[in-house]
């Protein structure tokens, strides 16, 4: 059995099973491991136990999926394997079995036990004023635990930086055109 | 205010933000079989020109628009008047386009193609949720309180008054310019 060892922030040292044959990560409410981040796709990559490791497949997720710091191509898995670290949007995990990993003492909840509502929600109103940079608060979902914790200072690689309203659309437009196989100079827009 | 149950928005003027001529004339003639007063525009300014001169009840607004997009026309109609809802339809079903439009402060955004009887109950929902959201703001003064939220750059949290919703600032981490959502 893999587990993910949450490595930033408040709740580092958390450990998140990786269990069934498919996880999914990202924003949408099916996934079984939810982080509530911007930066973070709604299906943003999925994780597949092996006897090797831990495949983890990009789902052309917007910022980009990256194990061990560096980014995975789109089209390919990469392993993940017992001591490698996995970075979604503003969370660091590292990957270890049941038998090596170790719960680390601290936070509001025991290493192992479901956060309540009220532990996210305590979380969500504090800190505010802190230089630490924060992530959204992950919650991992189907009975399992639910976490939150602070971010680690990574900073997506393949994120677009926009300076204003107009140059975010304009991307979106373009990436709206791209996927309807249109040329977006020539584009017609009727949409 | 206790107690207090407030009525249906009543939705009698859309103002309908479309460059597609067929698609602006199928929604216009649908809305006014409703009984609705439909305006038309086909781009940015022509929505200014009209939201200013007749302020709708509701906006109904495309993404893609000649030379300003739609989310620009949102920011800058809830500039002038964030009590009128704006909500979007169109093709555009992506997350990012979802996402900026709540950051821009639309209060709905619904993809084509769509039921008529759909849209027109979405109307009426969106229009209840944001006329109780205005009334309840202002009987409960909730002006003073703070909105919390990320700067989508670097993940800072920030907390700033509500009175600064839908206003432009710069993070004081990574200085990138940030907007106050409207709806948090």
């Amino acid at each position: 059995m893999y587990v993910l060892v949450v490595q930033t922030g408040k709740y580092k040292g958390k450990r998140i099973k990786v269990s069934g044959p498919e996880v999914l990560i990202g924003r949408d409410e099916k996934a079984g491991i939810r982080i509530g981040s911007d930066d973070v796709s709604r299906q943003h990559c999925l994780l597949t136990p092996t006897d090797e490791g831990v495949a983890v497949r990009d789902l052309d997720s917007r910022n980009g999926t990256f194990v061990d710091g560096v980014p995975i191509p789109h089209t390919e898995d990469a392993l993940l394997t017992p001591g490698s670290t996995l970075s979604v949007g503003p969370m660091t995990f590292q990957l270890a079995t049941t038998e090596t990993a170790r719960p680390k003492r601290g936070g509001k909840a025991a290493a192992d036990g479901a956060l309540s509502d009220d532990d996210i929600s305590a979380w969500l109103t504090e800190g505010d004023t802190s230089d630490a940079m924060q992530a959204a608060d992950t919650t991992i979902i189907k009975g399992r635990s639910a976490l939150s914790t602070a971010a680690a200072p990574i900073k997506p690689a393949l994120k677009r930086e926009f300076k204003s309203v107009a140059e975010e659309a304009e991307d979106i437009i373009r990436r709206y055109r791209e996927s309807l196989g249109e040329d977006s100079a020539d584009a017609d827009p009727d949409a | 205010m206790v107690g207090f149950t407030p009525p249906d928005a009543i939705v009698n003027r859309v103002l309908i933000v479309e460059d597609d001529r067929d698609e602006a004339d199928f929604l216009r003639d649908y809305l006014q079989r409703q009984g609705m007063t439909v305006d038309v525009a086909r781009d940015g300014g022509q929505a200014h020109a009209s939201f200013s001169m007749h302020l709708p009840d509701l906006v109904l607004l495309d993404v893609m628009l000649p030379n300003v997009s739609g989310f620009e026309v949102c920011e800058q109609l809830k500039r002038i008047n964030d009590t009128v809802p704006v909500m979007f339809l169109t093709a555009v079903d992506m997350d990012d386009a979802r996402d900026l439009a709540r950051r821009v402060g639309a209060d709905e955004y619904m993809t084509k193609p769509y039921d008529p009887d759909e849209l027109l109950s979405t109307i009426h929902q969106v229009s209840n949720t944001v006329w109780s959201r205005v009334h309840q703001e202002s009987d409960s003064g909730v002006e003073g309180e703070k909105i919390r939220f990320e700067c989508g750059e670097c993940g800072k949290r920030l907390r700033v008054s509500s009175a600064h919703r839908g206003r432009t600032l710069n993070c004081p981490r990574c200085g990138q310019s940030v907007i106050v959502p409207r709806h948090v």
